[in-house]
């Protein structure tokens, strides 16, 4: 076994990046093979971490901590360890990232830059997802903005500029009111524990959850100020999921970026959200998770139908791509809300699934838009004719978007909606009406996605589209990678479950206590 | 004799119509001359504490002569400003100074 | 205790630093009015380091008949200000390299007396030092702010920091005549031992004293509303000026508002305390959002960095305003006083670099420079990062030790808008990163060649930037083991 594998994982991309900013910048070759090199030892990494992971112990594995700044009152620790929850969203990470590198080669301007800021951004991502400290997590969090702004602002479509401050200002101001709320936990676990606090750290995930579910603090620890903190966190983490009304910054973030990043943004970032929803807001407040179940579930159901909505009124087949994101983070939310099992599993399903759907979805739009030069949905049609594989593969992703059986989106969304109508009543009123709602939200899903496919794929062909050439041989490696992770998952759903149940389970303990 | 609250007030008057100076007049001699004024209010104030105050000792005094020193070599340096300020605009006029603005 | 037979050696610093400016300023008569004299910007580095290093030697704890104090505060902030000063003067010399009308000579030895200033006022124990300190710290500066005296700008804000810092003096002093007036002595040390009962005495009189300082100094280190100045004077000065201004004068000025108010002003068991705590909150909030509302407008880059650093300033009040523990507060502002200097200072060495390159001081300036000179685009943006308190930066851990220092004192609200605001200030230090990054550069500039000061000045303020920012505990812990 290697010892500090997690810290590993995270540096590994950074090094890679450092390596490069030492390679001259015309040798672009060099350049995007150390990058796919460093992105798939990180790759393989995670997936050493998935087989040495032990599926049947709840707490955490790969436990590293480490004192790293000591405030003299307070002090902020490395501390790094990895769950059932945490694990596939780092398998997610690396495969998204390693593939979405592989739909870059086409990207020949500034060549060196952008696989700096990839890596930059691949660090940020795994550090977000290991982070066992509130200040460690808040770091990485923060971390990948500086690069997603670049890559926006620099390689991004016609609306750059706008699209990248759009991004930087919300998800700045969501890091703002999420690390106000960090420092309010800080601050009220500091007020009932007294100046020593337990272990001497202020900010670790694991002790801030044992003092807040120690009853003998609750007159400090009030439900005024558990539900406030909650609150913060949510909206936090709603900008970043997106959630209605926090999503605007989404759609141009996710048109103007160029199609790697697209991947990235819609594959990893947008998860970022729901990991620190059910890490942070569930995991250490779950009795106001709980209690706010009823405001969750309606705005994951608002998300389902608004998004859903939007794009079926669009006219840029990307923005639909990208407003088919926000109606399927409403599962995520629905999920959370039920307070299930199944439910809780659906919701990390979903972004799972969700992950490489929508990577490969907007890595063939990239496709597309790269032969056609166009997105506008009305003047593409009949592309089965003339480009049958990119066509097909289009096909296949939209079909997993919709959740057809044997595709991860199918067992997400099931597992989503048995909890949903599983949930017990006291924690969430009305859950049959609000699952029956977005069930017609699915099914507008099916339409706008059905109906996208029909005005692209099949139809009269348009004259000028028929010389295109048909995908090229490095682009069936994330192609067959996005959706063959979609299919395994589809088919074998035993394969996440298993890491997952154990710590679904020790998550909803909480509540019930 | 004379309360030491008189001597007070003449100098927060003198404070105040220095301050009003600085903050209206346009001509910048005169700005300068009433932030003189202000510092000789705050001369007041020192020696008058120094000399019939509660706890009346010679460091006010001593810190007088201190501030008058110090506030001729203010006065010098804005002075020099004013004039090369002067070959530069034709004018010592507040409000024709107007280059840097928000 | 008389003056004759006090431990004079430990003004030893300041005296060879008065002597060395002496020296250089001498020199410099002595080698013909006009001429390039980079010889005189070394000798004057040389000194400040001197300087610096005998402030280190010097650190034991003494006073010089309650006028003059030596402690870890004083050292620790005269280093800062020293190296700062250095910093500035390495940057001045590839200024005055391309600006042949300027006076070589006086600029170093101003520099130089403005230093010395800065230091008296440091160690000052007693209001009548402090006034002297701070007058030739602000006369050194008038001075420097007019030095390109046949630039109209450059006058124009001489004339206006004149104007103003000769009023906010007199506003210092107008408190200060009271609390000598109720107690009979100028020391700040005995000051305090009285001051709790003067405070139950004369409330109104005290509390009117602090407000008044506190106005003066205000105007000192720009905070809203006493920052009208800034703005107008960045912009006229020379550009190394500038830098001193947001960086020496603004330390220095912080350096006493802490030894003032956490001397004198806290009272016996913090009585006081509360009389101005709740005012300096609110003129933190103010400064935050006016500095960072206003900073959104600026075309200008100085004026730019000028409401940057009046934003700055209100984050630095921030641990003033919300004290848990007074020793605990100091460290936070020393950390963040360090690392602003370094992020300022290196910023501003690229802003000369660039400006006096082009001629223009307007954003268009730093269009595409990442194409013209990637090391000094990446250490820009570097260092504006930092200043907007982005990861991986010094700025990082200096600002979330204001929030956690402020969270700890129970104002979670200020440590909000402070977040808030600096939300804010991403759109303005993006708007820069992305002319560096993102737009083409103008048709006639061509590849910029950096002379070696500036050059050695970005990499130490890049490497200081980034080292504290991944390992902040070799200062931190440094700042926390001394006894304050």
């Amino acid at each position: 076994m290697i010892p500090n594998l997690l810290s590993w994982l995270i540096f590994l991309p950074l090094a890679g990046a450092l390596l490069i900013l030492t390679v001259p910048k015309e040798n672009k070759n060099v350049i995007r093979s150390i990058a796919i090199g460093t992105s798939g030892v990180t790759l393989i990494v995670s997936l050493i971490l998935w087989g040495a992971f032990d599926r049947a112990f709840s707490g955490l594995q790969f436990y590293q901590a480490a004192p790293w700044i000591d405030l003299g009152l307070v002090r902020l620790n490395y501390e790094i360890g990895i769950d059932g929850l945490s694990l596939p969203l780092i398998i997610l990470t690396t495969i998204v990232t390693t593939l979405s590198l592989f739909a870059s080669l086409n990207i020949s301007e500034r060549v060196k830059e952008f696989y700096i800021w990839t890596l930059v951004l691949l660090t940020g991502m795994l550090g977000v997802f290991v982070a066992q400290d509130l200040f460690l997590f808040f770091l990485f969090f923060e971390l990948t903005l500086i690069p997603m702004f670049f890559i926006i602002g620099i390689w991004g479509g016609k609306e750059k500029t706008y699209a990248a401050f759009k991004f930087l200002v919300y998800t700045g101001l969501g890091s703002a009111i999420m690390f106000l709320s960090f420092l309010g936990m800080y601050y009220y676990a500091f007020q009932a524990t007294g100046l020593q606090m337990l272990g001497g750290s202020g900010f670790s995930i694991p002790i801030l959850t044992q003092i807040f579910a120690e009853p003998a603090f609750a007159e400090v620890l009030t439900t005024g100020v558990r539900g406030a903190l909650f609150l913060g966190l949510f909206v936090a983490f709603a900008i970043k999921l997106p959630v209605f009304p926090f999503h605007t910054w989404l759609p141009n973030a996710h048109v103007e970026a160029p199609t790697a990043a697209s991947m990235i943004l819609a594959g990893v970032l947008l998860k970022m959200g729901g990991y620190g929803l059910i890490r942070i807001g569930v995991g250490i407040l779950p009795d106001q998770a709980s209690r706010f179940a009823l405001l969750i579930a309606i705005l994951g159901v608002i998300n389902i139908i608004y998004g859903a909505l939007l794009a079926l009124v669009q006219t840029d087949l990307k923005r639909l791509v990208a407003f088919s994101s926000i109606s399927h983070m409403g599962i995520v939310l629905l999920g959370i809300a039920s307070f299930t099992a199944s439910g809780m599993q659906g919701a990390i399903f979903q972004l799972v699934s969700h992950g490489f759907i929508s990577a490969l979805l907007f890595f063939m739009v990239g496709a597309i838009y790269e032969r056609t030069k166009t997105r506008t949905i009305s003047e593409l049609g009949g592309l089965s004719k003339s480009v049958p594989v990119l066509a097909g593969f289009t096909l296949a992703a939209a079909m997993a978007s919709v959740g057809l059986p044997g595709l991860s989106g199918f067992v997400s969304e099931l597992l989503a909606f048995i909890g949903i109508f599983g949930a017990d009543a006291s924690i969430l009123p009305a859950a049959k009406t609000l699952g029956v709602i977005a069930g017609i939200g699915i099914i507008l899903t099916a339409a706008y996605l059905l109906w996208a496919m029909q005005r692209t794929t099949f139809g009269q062909l348009d004259d000028k589209y028929k010389e295109l050439s048909d995908a090229r041989p490095l682009e069936y490696v994330p192609m067959i990678g996005l959706l063959g992770f979609s299919i395994l998952i589809g088919v074998y759903p035993n394969i996440l479950s298993d890491v997952i149940n154990i710590t679904v389970i020790d998550i909803l303990s909480r509540i019930g206590g | 004799m004379v309360p030491i609250t008189l001597y007070l007030s003449l100098a927060a008057i003198l404070f105040c119509v220095g301050l009003y100076g600085v903050l209206t007049r346009r001509h910048l001699v005169i700005v300068l001359a009433s932030v003189e004024l202000m510092l000789n209010a705050v001369n007041i104030n020192l020696v008058a504490f120094s000399s019939i105050g509660p706890y009346a000792d010679i460091t006010g005094q001593v810190f007088t002569l201190f501030i008058i020193s110090v506030a001729a070599a203010e006065v010098a340096v804005g002075l020099a400003i004013l004039i090369a300020l002067y070959r530069n605009r034709e004018s010592i006029d507040v409000i024709k100074h107007d280059l840097l603005r928000w | 205790m008389s003056a004759y037979n006090a431990n004079w050696s430990l003004m030893t610093p300041e005296i060879v630093l008065g002597i060395l400016a002496l020296v250089i300023f001498t020199i410099d008569f002595m080698t013909g009015v006009k001429g390039k004299k980079p010889f005189l910007g070394r000798m004057s580095i040389i000194a400040l380091l001197v300087t610096a290093v005998l402030v280190y030697i010097n650190r034991g704890a003494g006073t010089i008949a309650d006028i003059f104090i030596v402690d870890h505060f004083s050292t620790m902030f005269k280093i800062i200000l020293l190296v700062g000063v250095a910093i500035v003067i390495a940057i001045s010399m590839h200024y005055l390299d391309k600006n042949d009308d300027v006076y070589q000579g006086e600029f170093y030895s101003l520099m130089l007396f403005a230093a010395l200033g800065a230091m008296l006022m440091v160690s000052s124990a007693d209001l009548i030092t402090l006034y002297i300190g701070l007058e030739l710290l602000s006369i050194s500066s008038y001075c420097l702010a007019g030095f390109k005296k046949h630039n109209r700008k450059s006058t124009e804000g001489a004339i206006k920091y004149v104007v103003l810092g000769g009023t906010a003096s007199a506003f210092i002093l107008y408190g200060m005549s009271f609390l000598y007036g109720l107690t009979g002595t100028t020391s700040i040390i005995d000051i305090s031992q009285v001051i709790s009962s003067l405070y139950v005495d004369y409330p109104f009189i005290v509390v009117m004293s602090i407000l008044f300082m506190l106005a003066g100094f205000g105007f000192k280190i720009s905070i809203v509303p006493f920052h009208m100045w800034a703005p107008d004077v960045y912009e006229g000065s020379p550009t190394p000026v500038t830098a001193f201004l947001s960086v020496v004068s603004k330390i220095a000025g912080f350096a006493i508002v802490l030894r003032v108010f956490f001397t004198t002003f806290l009272g016996s068991e913090g009585v006081l305390y509360d009389e101005w705590t709740w005012i300096i909150a609110i003129i933190a909030t103010v400064t935050m959002i006016v500095g960072n509302l206003i900073a959104l407008t600026q075309k200008n880059i100085k004026r730019l960095m000028a409401y940057s650093g009046v934003a700055q300033a209100g984050y630095l009040l921030v641990p003033i305003a919300a004290i848990f523990i007074p020793s605990y507060s100091i460290g936070v502002i020393i950390f963040y006083s360090i690392v602003y200097v370094f992020m300022t200072l290196g910023a501003f060495a690229i802003i000369t670099l660039v400006t006096e390159d082009s001629g223009r001081d307007d954003f268009s300036s730093f269009s595409g420079l990442y194409k013209r000179s990637p090391y000094m685009a990446i250490a820009m943006s570097v260092f504006l990062l930092g200043l907007a308190g982005l990861p991986l930066t010094a700025g990082f851990v200096g600002k979330a030790w204001i929030f956690i220092s402020a969270a700890q004192a129970g104002m979670l609200w200020l440590a909000g808008v402070m977040f808030v605001t600096s939300v804010i200030s991403f759109y303005y230090y993006f708007g820069v990163i992305k002319q560096m990054f993102m737009n083409e550069p103008n048709p006639n500039d061509v590849e910029l060649k950096a002379p070696l000061s500036i050059s050695v000045v970005v990499t130490i303020a890049l490497a200081v930037t980034i080292i504290l920012g991944v390992l902040p505990g070799l200062m931190i812990d440094w700042i926390a083991y001394i006894q304050w």
